[in-house]
């Protein structure tokens, strides 16, 4: 998270075992983020730069992209980056992206 | 667990990895990741690298949660002991990784109702079911969303093979096979 330019990314692998627990102080700081979000401040940028997650994490992208979407905020844009060489990394955009689509999650090969 | 637990895959002669003993979180990452290198080694096609990759964490994490005791590794970590291999079959270029672990009498239904909710369901369903299931609290716990047999059938290019056998009095021995 960078705040001075609104960025927040995750990156790299993630399978925590205690998923839940481990990712709840990041889910109750993007609520209180969202809550006193100016809306007239710059736009947020997230990104998704995951290499693999594990089922676990999958919810919990869900639970981030829930939050997000409540937050009600018009000022984000969100990117999901995934391999080009890989189907399975598309696979997983198109399931987020169409469970979201008002969020307009953008692909991002690479 | 007796030595004689312990299972052999002969496949093509290809036993690409093999372990027994006790499994802790840093001995699971360690593995994930030489297994990976294995792999990537060979020059095999990425997806297919990653559904193996995917799996061995699913599976070890499984064996983790459901086994029937935990116990300090030598690590200082938690952990659980289990055997596991990764096998190659060149004919149908498919990689067969098997585990075998004890888990608790109790834990037979739980794993059965799992695999008996996705059997039969293609690749479409599964990522139905996995995006329905992640928007509800059902199945959810501290360590995940119960999405762990959902991914295995989803990356598998086979149907898993389960098995269940006394061990002693209240625990059973669980065999899994997953084809990749």
């Amino acid at each position: 998270m960078d705040q001075e330019i609104a960025l927040i990314e995750f990156e790299g692998r993630s399978y925590p075992e205690n998923a839940f627990a481990f990712y709840r102080p990041i889910t109750e700081w993007l609520k209180k983020y969202f809550k006193f979000y100016d809306k007239n401040s710059q736009r947020i940028t997230i990104n998704f730069k995951f290499l693999y997650f594990n089922s676990a994490t999958t919810q919990i992208i869900f639970e981030i992209l829930d939050i997000i979407e409540e937050s009600g905020i018009e000022g984000i844009d969100i990117y999901w980056f995934y391999d080009k060489a890989s189907q399975n990394g598309f696979e997983d955009y198109e399931d987020y992206s169409d469970e979201f689509p008002e969020l307009n999650i953008q692909a991002v090969a690479y | 667990m007796d030595k004689n637990l312990k299972i052999c895959i002969k496949i093509d002669d290809n036993v690409i990895y093999e372990f027994a003993g006790d499994i802790d979180k840093p001995t699971m990452i360690n593995a994930a990741n030489e297994i990976e290198a294995l792999l990537l080694e060979k020059s095999l096609e990425k997806d297919k690298v990653k559904n193996v990759f995917e799996l061995f964490i699913e599976t070890a994490q499984n064996i983790r949660n459901y086994s029937y005791q935990t116990i300090e590794t030598a690590n200082g970590s938690n952990g659980t002991f289990c055997n596991f291999s990764l096998a190659y079959c060149t004919l149908s270029d498919t990689y067969v990784l098997e585990s075998c672990n004890l888990i608790k009498e109790r834990q037979q239904k739980v794993i059965e109702q799992k695999i008996d909710a996705i059997k039969g369901l293609d690749c479409k369903a599964l990522r139905k079911l996995v995006r329905q299931k992640s928007r509800s609290a059902e199945d959810r716990h501290d360590k995940g969303a119960g999405l762990g047999y959902i991914m295995m059938a989803r990356k598998s290019s086979a149907p898993m093979e389960v098995a269940f056998s006394p061990y002693k009095k209240g625990i059973l021995m669980y065999k899994q096979k997953l084809f990749i």
